[in-house]
């Protein structure tokens, strides 16, 4: 457990300082936030919506209403953490590489969902944007990767669960 | 009719959920209280390392008000004119992670918490908090005020990005990070318990 946790604190630190950097921004971040913000705003337009984004803005054609996707709601820093604790456990390669394409994908799912309700929340309350922004929808973010990860600790063999809790 | 799902992964998820919407409603009530000690101890380091920085903290509703030491010139003022630098802090954003940690705790079973060990969950995450704070203030003094507040602090070239670093660490990460280890030592047995395979079941055979 000791080893776990000291591999996960030195992988995360090393994922969130690439993150950072300006090759990081400029080759990760700006671009897959970009697409997530398509992506949402292909989302609110098929719920009813008149949509345009540019770049990381989405914007409401009717009520000039806009969100930015900033750091913190594209859902990097979650999947970096899950990586990092999925990466730190010791478990074979194949269950790690299982568990970073379901722990991605179920982390990125629901950080589109999160975007889209902020939007619909923005367009009819900004208390309620600002609560669910700010406190709610990091606690739901957080609780899926905890869940995520535990899942795929139970999808492990046993007998590499085991070992890894012991140790 | 059962209302909670026998696989204890299941059950906790669940629970968690119930639990969330609780004790944010008791966190909120009472942030104005809980947040102050890590105000304080954010002023009290900063104060450790400049001397005077923080004067004073004024408190409305949730927003705490820093007032610093430090004089700036106004920006489109009358030539000469100085003002106190006054900053408005949202600790609320860096503390969300205690009703969390408190929802883990009671849907991982701890039902008869104690006030104790309440209290200890709350004194554990409280530098976590103060790391948030203290960052926040010290990102907006020197990368967001210009130049003439961070050559008063002394700050140049690396120690600011170190600073932008930290401020970004306490506010995306460490939430997340200081919640889940405190959950994880204090429920060991329990999360070992809950990721064994149920007895009779295969290893590897997919989530039950």
């Amino acid at each position: 457990m000791k080893r776990f946790f000291i591999l996960f604190l030195l992988i995360q630190a090393a994922l969130f300082t690439a993150e950072l950097m300006p090759m990081g921004q400029a080759w990760v971040v700006k671009p897959f936030t970009g697409l997530l913000a398509d992506i949402s705003g292909y989302l609110i337009a098929v719920l009813g919506r008149e949509i345009q984004t540019s770049g990381v803005i989405i914007y409401d054609v009717k009520t000039s209403f806009a969100v930015m996707i900033e750091a913190g709601c594209n859902g990097i820093e979650a999947t970096i953490l899950l990586v990092a604790a999925v990466l730190a456990f010791p478990a074979p390669w194949k269950n790690k590489l299982y568990g970073l394409l379901i722990g991605f994908a179920a982390i990125q799912a629901l950080n589109l969902v999160r975007i889209v309700s902020l939007f619909f929340l923005g367009l009819w309350n900004e208390t309620a944007f600002e609560w669910a922004h700010l406190y709610i929808w990091q606690a739901l973010i957080m609780l899926d990767a905890i869940v995520v990860f535990l899942l795929w600790i139970r999808t492990l063999p046993r007998e590499v669960a085991d070992e890894a809790v012991a140790g | 009719m059962k209302l909670l799902p026998d696989n204890p992964l299941g059950r906790f998820f669940l629970l968690g959920l119930l639990w969330l919407p609780v004790w944010f409603s008791v966190w909120y009530a009472m942030a104005p209280l809980l947040s102050a000690p890590s105000t304080w101890l954010a002023s009290l380091v900063l104060n450790v390392f400049h001397p005077g920085l923080i004067n004073d903290i004024e408190r409305s509703g949730n927003i705490a008000t820093f007032v610093t030491g430090l004089q700036i010139t106004v920006p489109g003022g009358p030539e000469g004119a100085i003002g106190q630098v006054v900053l408005d802090k949202n600790p609320l954003i860096y503390s969300w992670n205690l009703p969390v940690l408190v929802a883990l705790l009671f849907a991982t079973g701890e039902r008869l918490l104690s006030f104790n060990k309440l209290l200890l969950v709350y004194l554990l995450l409280l530098p976590f908090h103060a790391w948030g704070v203290g960052f926040d203030l010290l990102k907006t003094l020197t990368l967001d005020t210009g130049p003439e507040i961070a050559g008063q602090l002394g700050y140049s070239g690396w120690s600011l990005e170190f600073i932008g670093l930290a401020y970004q660490f306490g506010y995306l990460m460490l939430p997340v990070i200081g919640a889940t280890s405190i959950w994880v030592a204090m429920n060991r047995e329990l999360i070992e318990s809950m990721l064994r395979p149920a007895p009779g079941k295969e290893a590897g055979g997919g989530v039950s």
